[in-house]
């Protein structure tokens, strides 16, 4: 779920702020990261499929219009 | 020279006018060029070429046009106050007129005055009817002329027809029967009160102001079709629309059926056009609505990519940090180490002493035992000879 995953990537973007060791930090780095990556695709994706939507209804309509 | 005040030289004037009998009961004709009346006081101005006489008359009842010919009886009054000479009417009376004309006027101002010409009345001729009663005399031409028109127009329509004299002494009374009648027929929807053209005095049937307030009372369409386009009676204006010949009231009356087809294809074309301006419409507003969404929908995700951007932004930039940090610490770390270095101390001449590989303290060495030195560039083995308490 993208809801999910932002709230884990704020919860660490709060964890890494207010100081935590090294150790702790680079590997919460590395989960915010794939996280980031994730949710970044989910919104290409998302708008990927309005542009297709639209693509859609348009073809619908010019359709409608030759009848 | 005699000096006076105004009011003094106004009331001589004054004197000397309402003094002389040539000015007292006379009458001046002339041509009307303004009149108006102003709670029941008339004022107007007679003109003769490029001579004016301003004129007034009290409790005035009738009214005039300008342009009219009259003949003012009256007295010339002068008003010390205004400074005004007048006219001050008793009679007005239009010129070269006859008395039957003069009553018609007379009548006609009554009339108008008391409301029976009002628009507001007026009961509109609908536009599709099946049937009209015609007051006029079976005999004259009038009725052929109505009945052409209608049969050729529109032939079903319906003819009732009430045989009445058109002049003469019972004229009036059988106009206000005939109206009478058809105004309780049910089957009339209209009236129509028809008689050819003639004189004022042919005509004084329709000018008659009992058969005025019959028409004005009566609750179904009147049309009046008397006499010719320029002939006006008293019927004309009280009737709910004035025809200026009888053939034009049957026109009037009678739809066109070509008329009504053309009318039916324009309330269709109408419809046509409307409903497609509604669909149109419709679906310019769904179209608007989905461009409006959509622009929405990019703006969420596009602040959503800014927002996750900048969390691993400032995620990366914490980490950074914390290692900068990290990294400043070990470093401290490595130079406090470097100091405590023993091998620099050894460089510098100092020299390590172990007894069984452990530093060397007053307790755990004695007199004779064998200990380890390790110096700059030799390691030793030496043994002890004496021992000393020694404090640092």
């Amino acid at each position: 779920m993208l809801e999910q995953d932002i709230k884990r990537l704020e919860e660490i973007a709060k964890i890494i702020e207010q100081g935590t060791s090294l150790d702790e930090s680079l590997k919460l780095y590395e989960e915010g990261c794939k996280l980031a990556k994730k949710c970044l695709n989910e919104l290409e994706k998302a708008k990927g499929k309005i542009v297709m939507v639209k693509k859609e209804f348009n073809k619908k309509s010019t359709e409608d219009k030759d009848e | 020279m005699k000096v006076y005040t105004v009011s003094t030289i106004n009331r001589i004037i004054q004197n000397i006018i309402d003094n002389e009998v040539m000015f007292e009961d006379i009458i001046v004709t002339g041509e009307l060029s303004s009149f108006s009346v102003t709670r029941n006081i008339a004022y107007f101005t007679l003109k003769e070429n490029d001579c004016l006489l301003s004129c007034v008359q009290f409790k005035s009842k009738q009214n005039f046009n300008v342009g009219d010919m009259v003949e003012v009886r009256g007295n010339i009054k002068y008003y010390s106050k205004g400074g005004k000479l007048s006219l001050n009417a008793l009679s007005i009376k239009l010129c070269g007129q006859g008395e039957l004309y003069q009553q018609f006027l007379q009548l006609k101002s009554k009339l108008q005055l008391e409301g029976l010409f009002d628009e507001s009345h007026k009961i509109p001729i609908p536009r599709f009817i099946n049937s009209i009663g015609v007051v006029t005399s079976e005999t004259g031409a009038v009725l052929q002329d109505i009945k052409n028109v209608t049969s050729r127009r529109n032939p079903n329509l319906e003819i009732y027809v009430y045989d009445a004299q058109v002049q003469g002494r019972t004229a009036v009374q059988d106009i206000i029967q005939g109206i009478t009648y058809f105004d309780n027929l049910t089957d009339v929807d209209v009236i129509i009160v028809a008689r050819g053209g003639g004189s004022l005095e042919d005509l004084s049937a329709f000018n008659d102001e009992e058969l005025a307030r019959i028409a004005y009372i009566c609750n179904k369409p009147i049309i009046s079709a008397v006499g010719h386009e320029t002939d006006f009676s008293i019927l004309d204006f009280v009737a709910d629309l004035r025809a200026p010949t009888p053939s034009a009231a049957a026109e009037l009356v009678t739809f066109d059926c070509l008329e009504l087809k053309r009318y039916i294809k324009e309330l269709q074309s109408n419809i046509t056009t409307n409903l497609n301006n509604f669909v149109t419409d419709l679906s310019n507003n769904v179209n608007m609505s989905i461009l409006s969404i959509e622009k929405d929908l990019t703006n969420i995700i596009n602040d959503e990519s800014l927002y996750i951007t900048n969390l691993i932004n400032s995620i990366e930039q914490n980490t950074q940090t914390k290692l900068d940090d990290t990294k400043y610490s070990v470093n401290i770390a490595l130079n406090t180490l470097e100091k405590l270095n023993p091998i620099k101390l050894l460089k510098s001449g100092y020299s390590y002493a172990t007894i069984n590989n452990e530093p060397i303290n007053y307790k755990n060495v004695s007199v004779g035992d064998s200990i380890k030195i390790i110096s700059k560039d030799v390691s030793l083995t030496a043994e002890i000879k004496s021992k000393e308490k020694f404090k640092c």
